[in-house]
């Protein structure tokens, strides 16, 4: 069985230089630790005022390539719904990527974000929310808002309308609210924030079964051996590795067109 | 051959802990862990003696345990309790956390009586842009000590945390070397630190329990080490730091 990673990420980051960035890079990484194949975002997009612009670069970048188009968008901007569609026509997007505590909006009691995961339903395409990008103790030039501070647990509580998939939360944020995405058919999490605790995968997956997790690295910003040690080197079930490491994206993922 | 240069037991569970530290040996192999106990940030006389007590006690329970001796050197008695945790407890170096900058003067003595032992001493330091606490100890606190006894043998901890930031004023004090532990995992990180102060001031470290030997050595391996670079973090180093 292959492998898949849901979270890495092309492009410039600002705060540090990446060793390995491009997507020569994250192929020759991906090989390397047998990974079949990526879900990509640019981080331009983020800082660009215009975030097609950045669609337009990782579309060039991921052309000709088996990866996949995550289409980064910042529902406060006006005509996001118009990018949406020109995207989907265009570049056809398997997922769509926010970052709110960069763009500094709220998710709960937010009509923009509402319209969002209406569209997103529609189109049978799923939402991708970046809980963060770094540890927050070393963001210190530029503060993003944390999930408490973008209502990320109160838009949880709501039950989204569209498939969501939680990058970069952390294992005890996960715990904490593991009702609110056990009871829920739509939210799936990433394994890019566990990073605390010996033996806290296997502690998770005690807790929270393993349907709802997704192997996604954050490559280049974090090691992706790191994570992914913790994946294939734990003491899960083989079939339950194989749900993390496969299974569990192409079930986000399943709609017609995609796979 | 696997050396941790920084782990941990907490008090009030030293079941708990140490059970993750032999677990942890036991299923990745590591030959020797060195720990400390902490509990409160300013801990006094009793909870130090009674965390350095704990540590020993793990220490005779698997021999792949090693011992800091954790001290406050704000307490009358911290000389003192290094000396008991060197000579009768078996500690092979001391361990400061956050009572106090590493360069205040209160620190001098125990700094001095580890030059005297021979053995080296473990600095806690961490840059944070939030929650930094109040003694929590930075690079340039490091330096400053480390130039001012240039015979002691000191491990700045996390890579300071904010690497890019707290590297550079250690990178002139050749008796320093620095851990990697903790949760922090970026992928730049250690090939930065090695361009900064060479492979050989570099010490792989845990901060088990509360971060994963996986996520270390996962880091480790995605970084441009050659495999005697790797050797030289994973161990060598280590032994040349604690001269055994």
């Amino acid at each position: 069985m292959g492998k898949i990673d849901c979270n890495c990420l092309v492009g410039h980051w600002p705060f540090r230089m990446l060793r390995e960035s491009g997507i020569d890079a994250i192929k020759a990484k991906h090989k390397e630790t047998g990974i079949s194949y990526g879900l990509a975002a640019n981080m331009n997009s983020i800082f660009y005022n215009d975030p097609l612009e950045g669609e337009a670069e990782l579309a060039a970048t991921l052309k000709g390539t088996d990866y996949l188009h995550v289409m980064t968008v910042n529902p406060m901007l006006p005509s996001f719904e118009e990018d949406i569609q020109i995207a989907i026509d265009k570049y056809n997007i398997c997922a769509v990527r926010i970052y709110p505590g960069y763009h500094q909006y709220r998710l709960d009691n937010n009509e923009h974000v509402e319209r969002l995961c209406t569209i997103l339903q529609g189109k049978g395409i799923p939402l991708f929310i970046s809980v963060r990008l770094e540890d927050e103790r070393l963001n210190y030039i530029f503060k993003p808002l944390t999930p408490e501070e973008f209502g990320l647990y109160e838009f949880l509580k709501q039950e989204p309308l569209c498939k969501v998939l939680l990058l970069t939360i952390r294992l005890n944020e996960l715990l904490n609210h593991q009702e609110e995405i056990l009871s829920s058919k739509k939210i799936w999490h990433d394994t890019s924030g566990l990073k605390d605790k010996p033996f806290g995968l296997e502690l998770l997956c005690s807790k929270m079964g393993t349907s709802k997790l997704i192997y996604g690295s954050q490559y280049p910003l974090f090691s992706l051996r790191a994570t992914l040690y913790l994946v294939e080197r734990s003491k899960l079930e083989e079939s339950a590795i194989n749900n993390i490491l496969w299974n569990n994206a192409q079930n986000l993922l399943r709609r017609s067109g995609t796979l | 051959m696997i050396i941790d240069t920084h782990a941990h037991i907490w008090k009030d569970q030293y079941e708990q802990s140490g059970d993750v530290l032999i677990k942890s040996a036991d299923r990745y192999n590591i030959d020797r862990i060195y720990v400390s106990g902490l509990g409160v940030l300013v801990p006094d006389n009793d909870e130090v003696k009674e965390l350095n007590d704990n540590v020993a006690k793990l220490m005779k329970r698997d021999n792949r345990i090693y011992g800091y001796c954790y001290i406050n050197p704000k307490l009358d008695d911290a000389e003192k309790e290094l000396s008991r945790g060197i000579e009768e407890l078996g500690m092979s170096g001391m361990k400061l956390w956050v009572s106090t900058f590493c360069d205040d003067p209160c620190v001098f003595p125990v700094i001095e009586k580890c030059i005297h032992y021979d053995v080296p001493v473990l600095i806690h330091a961490f840059h944070k842009a939030i929650g930094q606490l109040p003694n929590e100890t930075l690079g340039e606190n490091v330096a400053n000590l480390a130039l001012r006894y240039p015979e002691a043998r000191i491990m700045m901890a996390h890579l300071g945390a904010n690497s890019y930031r707290e590297l550079k004023p250690i990178r002139k004090c050749k008796n320093v070397w620095t851990d990697y532990s903790g949760t922090l995992f970026r992928r730049d990180e250690l090939d930065h630190a090695k361009e900064t102060l060479g492979a050989d001031r570099l010490l792989f470290g845990t901060d088990m329990d509360l971060a994963s030997f996986l996520l270390k050595l996962g880091q480790l391996d995605d970084s441009h080490f050659t495999s005697e670079e790797r050797e030289m973090v994973l161990y060598k180093n280590a032994l040349t730091v604690f001269k055994s």
